[in-house]
């Protein structure tokens, strides 16, 4: 009863031999863990256009670091969400109606400063309330979430409609000058910096792991008690919130007037942010630091453009050769990395 | 049903009949036969009360609206039954578009045109597709990021500028999307030849029945012998070259043109062939289910005209249908039988 | 079920009491009851999908019973998530691992709970990092960096983190679910010096393996599992490896009616030298003749499903693979296909079929080019005719055709995957396991249209978790072990007895008699 019999303990030794066999260590990548790589990309693009921005500018200004924070801001803002949703394999396409809708419902009844008390906090919940709802049918339907939030896309964006029908509309002047700051104390940057604390923290949460745990397996999250449903309608919720939070700002400090298309840039572009900064759209990997370093490339690219005089088009197209370029170049990231994992199994 | 009547059930309830006896044909054409039903109830329904609404006319001019959906919802249908996405089809509608109407304002015929638009088209689908297949990168990225390359390289293109009527190209497409032979519409006429060629090609051809075995199951594809990545590139190829038709002939309709002309379509592409029945997992779908889709949406857009109501509540109403025919077949779906064996 | 007689009847600490569960048609567990007391090891043995590893995945929480108690020192309790079995100190080492792949291996050790925290209640990484580093110090782990996604290890480190992350909550119920079968023997020693400490400190310890030597190691009670309930239990030295066996094989031993297939022809028609592929099987050797069954044999995961896959163009691998004479370099299963080979997959939902199309169209599939007319459509007549005739040769029960393939009952699913892989005329066909979880009378048929097509000369390499299937139907039975082919065994040696044995030892005892 005490310890193994003693047959047993003659056997030993026939069948071990087998040497836990590391990776073939021979690709260019191989030094590197894909975490290292998503980090690396956004911070490295940034850097070369920040300096490119800086060289055709001629000089470096603190109020061009202000105008390409403070337009950078909505983005980031919406990133923050897009990026949650994705960590947890999902997709969150009605941050453009939410951000809409927000648009115009600022634009429309916060006009005095009085307007704010309520009217802030109500924009505020009611972009958490669409997210939670986005939330909810994914969970509970089991419909996917491109379609779910495609959906209600359409729905928040036709609210958006009936709220503001045409552009137009004004914001208080207490939030404006609430939200946009001088040059010499940059808000935008510390909103910025915020949102990396608000990160880091969020990173070291029981909250923060289960998003992550969600989009790295599922079924190994529920096997480690990870809250898997509640998860997900917390970060669609989370997701509404920040669209809303993006308004406000977009409102306050830089269009002064609403619209109600407002929004639909932003779908796309919080995606495109996301995977420049590294982010997985197959979830459990990536952070918000890539996605504020991919929004403000973006923003950077569209300054550059400005600033040696080619025309505002040539944005656009250098924004879509980066998205490119950042999808693939993470894409054989992945490639090489699933043929020198030790475990992996062929499969299609 | 299934709670209520323990007590009262005749002896010999045939409880299994839902799973086996069930046709499987039929399981696949009720999301289509619903598509094809919801727009005619809807069209029915606003005939008895606004009895123009069934003119020859205004049946014309729905078939003319839907027609070039229903061009570019043939890509998207192929696309997304092969479990895909193109969200670059506003670019490629814009680029056909303008390169047509520019080519008629310069003199150059339709052929002239074509050649140029149809290798663009071509290398579009063949970079979607190369990657999504043999990078594996997600198609909702790739094709975000080709729609935003093109449409920029459009625009530098164009400075952002559009034009008016382009010669004799444009007037031939107009002719394709809104003029009519009697009382048949040619659009219409089109379109039948369109679908035609998509449901025979879907249902009867080697290739269409690799689009559904590799959406519905790529390994069991591969296994089969099917190769995965040329048709998911076929597909994207095809879809491009859809969406290049479609901005051809949405310029004939428009009677002018400008790089952003398609941006409608992102939405509108996707919403027609969910609408129709098909599963955005892949697999399942069907062009007739598309073509009902996008009459649908056309109807669905002259009714809120009739109505007086703006754009808003067809944003609204959209988004409710996406929700209630895609909710109501993930619920047939889950009810058809359980997931294990 | 029969512990009247046991003195210590009362003396049970975790009893898991009348445990049914079932997989729509398909019963995993059948009335089975687990006891067990804290301070020692229980060994549950039996044979793929006795229902062991379903039992201990109710007692985990992974699984809800259908029916049944789980009572712990006398008292009813529910575990309906992992989380809850936790905080009634049941730690589970999952036979799938429960590692998440893209995060750290120290945030890994914490994800379920028990984090270093500061101040502010926020995980402190460092302090997590070297708790991680302490908690493997003391176990012995090395090399194992607690910063490194865990996703990137190799398995059997894998394996070794997600132990690690069980002890270290101090279970007072721990359950080993095939926690050794990819690790190396030195390292199933580490951690049977561990559980043995853990059992001395009074911890229950569940064990499940397919390997009787390591019950026989570290056990102080083994309960058999055969056909969904426990066949037999009893303290260790009730036991010998014979009667193990025997317990394990029920009263199925000695040979079957069936009738054997007609003996192979001299002819070689498969020959594969020194075929490799990375770490799931090595440097295997073998010939097929026409006409003949060869059967492959293991425990799980020695190597047989990608030695099939590789011979398919599935699994990269290297080495020699002649098929009649003719040198292939088997790269995708397309030119396996066009060499003449057929492969039946494992799993029917991932691999085999496309459950949405119809039966007609998953019949067809291989061989589309043969049914056009005008060489661009399908011609429905000649599709139909094919498809027909394939289903009607292996008597497919369905409805219609036009049917979905996923209305079919799991046998007759599994008759299209053959149909499939018939429906080309293979001069080698690759069966990977496909008569698991199919009903009898669905088997006779499979078996007797295997016997036809061998008759007819096709070679089959038929891979079966199954030795009696094995041992009626084979000429010849290749068992792996260690991922690599241990021992052929034919004619008289070709046994139950012995495909067991060598499975779990890797070859096959002098002292066991031939028994049949």
């Amino acid at each position: 009863m005490s310890t193994a019999t003693p047959t047993a303990k003659k056997a030993s030794g026939i069948a071990g031999s087998v040497e836990t066999e590391q990776a073939a260590q021979r690709s260019p990548f191989a030094r590197f863990t894909p975490q290292q790589i998503s980090g690396a990309v956004p911070a490295v693009l940034f850097v070369v256009l920040f300096v490119v921005m800086i060289s055709v500018q001629g000089q470096f200004s603190s109020s061009l670091l202000q105008t390409v924070l403070e337009t950078t801001v909505p983005l980031m803002l919406v990133g923050f969400g897009q990026t949650l949703v994705i960590l947890t394999r999902g997709i969150d396409l009605s941050v453009g109606g939410i951000f809409s809708l927000s648009t115009a419902l600022i634009a429309t009844k916060i006009t005095s400063d009085g307007d704010m008390v309520v009217w802030i906090p109500l924009v505020i919940l009611i972009g958490l309330g669409a997210g939670a709802i986005n939330g909810l049918l994914i969970v509970r339907t089991r419909m996917q979430p491109f379609i779910v939030t495609l959906a209600s896309w359409s729905v928040f964006s036709g609210l958006a409609l009936l709220a503001l029908p045409t552009e137009g509309g004004s914001v208080a002047p207490g939030l404006t000058s609430a939200l946009s700051g001088s040059a010499l104390v940059p808000k935008a940057l510390i909103l910025a910096l915020v949102l990396v604390v608000v990160w880091i923290v969020l990173r070291r949460t029981r909250f923060g792991t289960a998003i992550l745990s969600v989009g790295s397996s599922e079924a190994a999250a529920k096997l480690n008690d990870v809250p898997v449903d509640r998860t997900k309608i917390i970060v669609y919720a989370l997701s509404g919130m920040f669209a809303a939070l993006g308004a406000l700002y977009y409102v306050a400090v830089l269009t002064f007037s609403g619209s109600p298309v407002a929004g639909d840039p932003f779908i796309l572009q919080s995606v495109a942010a996301v995977v420049i900064g590294g982010t997985s759209l197959a979830g459990g990997r990536g952070s918000l630091i890539g996605t504020i370093l991919g929004a403000l490339s973006l923003s950077m690219i569209a300054q550059i453009v400005f600033f040696s005089g080619a025309e505002s088009y040539w944005s656009q197209f250098v924004q879509g050769m980066l998205i490119l370029g950042a999808v693939l170049l993470f894409a054989v990231v992945e490639l090489v990395i699933r043929r020198r994992n030790p475990n992996a199994t062929e499969e299609a | 049903m299934s709670v209520a009547t323990t007590a009262d059930a005749p002896a010999a309830t045939p409880a299994a009949r839902s799973r086996y006896g069930e046709s499987g044909w039929r399981r696949r054409q009720t999301p289509i036969l619903f598509a094809w039903g919801l727009m005619l109830l809807l069209f029915v329904v606003v005939s008895i009360f606004q009895p123009g609404f069934r003119s020859n006319n205004n049946i014309r001019s729905i078939i003319d609206q839907s027609m070039i959906l229903g061009v570019v919802g043939l890509g998207q249908t192929l696309v997304i039954i092969c479990r895909g996405i193109d969200l670059s089809v506003p670019a490629m509608m814009g680029v056909a578009g303008v390169v047509l109407t520019r080519h008629g304002q310069s003199g150059g015929d339709v052929l002239a045109a074509i050649v140029v638009i149809v290798p663009i088209a071509i290398v579009l689908g063949l970079v979607n597709g190369l990657s999504v297949a043999f990078l594996r990168a997600p198609a909702i990225v790739v094709t975000l990021a080709t729609n935003t390359l093109v449409l920029g390289a459009l625009l530098v293109w164009t400075s952002g500028a559009g034009s008016q009527t382009g010669g004799a190209p444009a007037k031939l497409f107009r002719t394709l999307s809104t003029g009519h032979a009697g009382s048949f519409s040619v659009s219409g006429i089109v379109w039948l030849g369109v679908a035609l060629v998509a449901i025979v090609g879907l249902t009867a051809t080697r290739f269409g029945r690799h689009v559904y075995a590799v959406g519905n199951n790529p390994v069991a594809a591969r296994l089969s012998g099917v190769s995965v990545i040329r048709t998911v590139v076929s597909v994207y190829v095809i879809s491009a070259l859809c969406s290049a038709l479609g901005g051809m002939l949405l310029a004939g309709y428009l009677n002018q043109t400008f790089p952003n002309m398609g941006s409608e379509y992102l939405f509108t592409s996707i919403a027609v062939v969910l609408i129709g029945g098909a599963s955005i997992l892949g697999g399942t779908g069907n062009y007739a289910g598309t073509i009902a889709g996008a009459l649908t949406l056309s109807i669905l857009g002259g009714v809120l005209a009739i109505l007086d109501l703006g754009p808003a509540y067809l944003r609204i109403l959209y988004g409710v249908l996406i929700f209630t025919t895609v909710g109501l077949g993930t619920l047939l779906a889950r009810r058809g039988g359980g997931r294990r064996e | 079920m029969s512990d009247q007689v046991d003195p210590n009847a009362a003396g049970w600490d975790l009893q898991a009491l009348d445990m049914r569960k079932s997989y729509g048609k398909v019963t995993a567990l059948a009335d089975a009851t687990l006891k067990a007391r804290y301070g020692e090891v229980h060994a549950l043995l039996g044979e793929n999908g006795a229902g062991k590893s379903t039992m201990c995945k109710i007692i985990s929480g992974s699984v809800r019973p259908d029916e049944g108690r789980l009572l712990l020192g006398g008292e009813e309790i529910r575990t309906a998530s992992v989380g809850e079995a936790m905080r009634h100190g049941i730690g589970t080492v999952f036979q799938e691992l429960s590692l998440l792949p893209d995060l750290s291996v120290a945030e890994n050790m914490f994800v379920g709970g028990g984090a270093p925290r500061m101040a502010a209640g926020l995980v402190d990484r460092r302090a997590a990092r070297r708790r991680t580093q302490q908690i493997f110090d003391e176990l012995g782990i090395a090399d194992i960096d607690p910063r490194s996604p865990a996703g990137s290890l190799p398995l059997a480190q894998q394996q070794l983190v997600e132990i690690a992350k069980v002890i270290s909550r101090r279970p007072k119920i721990l359950i080993l679910d095939e926690a050794t079968s990819t690790l190396p023997r030195q390292d199933v020693l580490w951690l049977f010096d561990i559980v043995r400490r853990l059992r001395d400190e009074g911890t229950a310890v569940f064990l499940i393996s397919h390997r009787l030597r390591e019950a026989f190691e570290l056990a102080d009670r083994i309960t058999v599992f055969r056909n969904g309930t426990d066949a037999k239990t009893g303290p260790i030295d009730e036991f010998t490896e014979d009667s193990l066996v025997e317990a394990m094989l029920g009263r199925e031993l000695g040979g079957s009616l069936e009738q054997r297939p007609p003996e192979p022809t001299p002819e070689v028609r498969l020959e594969v030298r020194g075929l490799s592929a990375g770490t799931r099987f090595r440097d295997v050797s073998l010939d097929v003749h026409k006409g003949e069954i060869f059967g492959l044999a293991g425990l799980q995961g020695q190597g047989q499903t990608p030695l099939l896959q590789a011979l398919y163009g599935w699994t990269r691998s290297s080495g020699e693979v002649v098929l009649d004479g003719k040198a292939l370099d088997l790269r995708s299963p397309r030119q396996a296909i066009r060499a003449g080979i057929a492969l039946v997959p494992e799993d029917r939902r991932t691999e085999g079929l496309a459950l949405e199309m119809s039966i007609r169209d998953n019949l067809t599939l291989p061989t589309l080019r043969r049914h056009m007319s005008l060489k661009t459509l399908i011609s429905p007549r000649r599709e139909d005719a094919f498809a027909e005739h394939l289903a009607r040769s292996l008597s497919v029960k369905a409805g219609s055709l036009e049917d979905d393939v996923s209305s079919l009952s799991g046998g007759n699913q599994q008759k299209v995957m053959l149909g499939k892989a018939l429906s080309a005329g293979a001069k080698l066909l690759l069966f990977v396991d496909i008569t698991r979880g199919v009903d009898v009378g669905t088997k006779a048929e499979i078996f007797a249209l295997m016997r036809r097509l061998a008759g007819e000369g096709t070679s089959i390499l038929f891979y079966s978790s199954d030795a009696t299937e094995l041992v009626s139907m084979c000429h010849r039975v290749a068992v792996m072990f260690d991922h690599t082919i241990a021992t052929v065994l034919e004619g008289a040696a070709l046994t139950e007895r012995n495909i067991v044995q060598a499975s779990v030892s890797g070859r096959v005892a002098a002292t066991t008699e031939v028994a049949s």
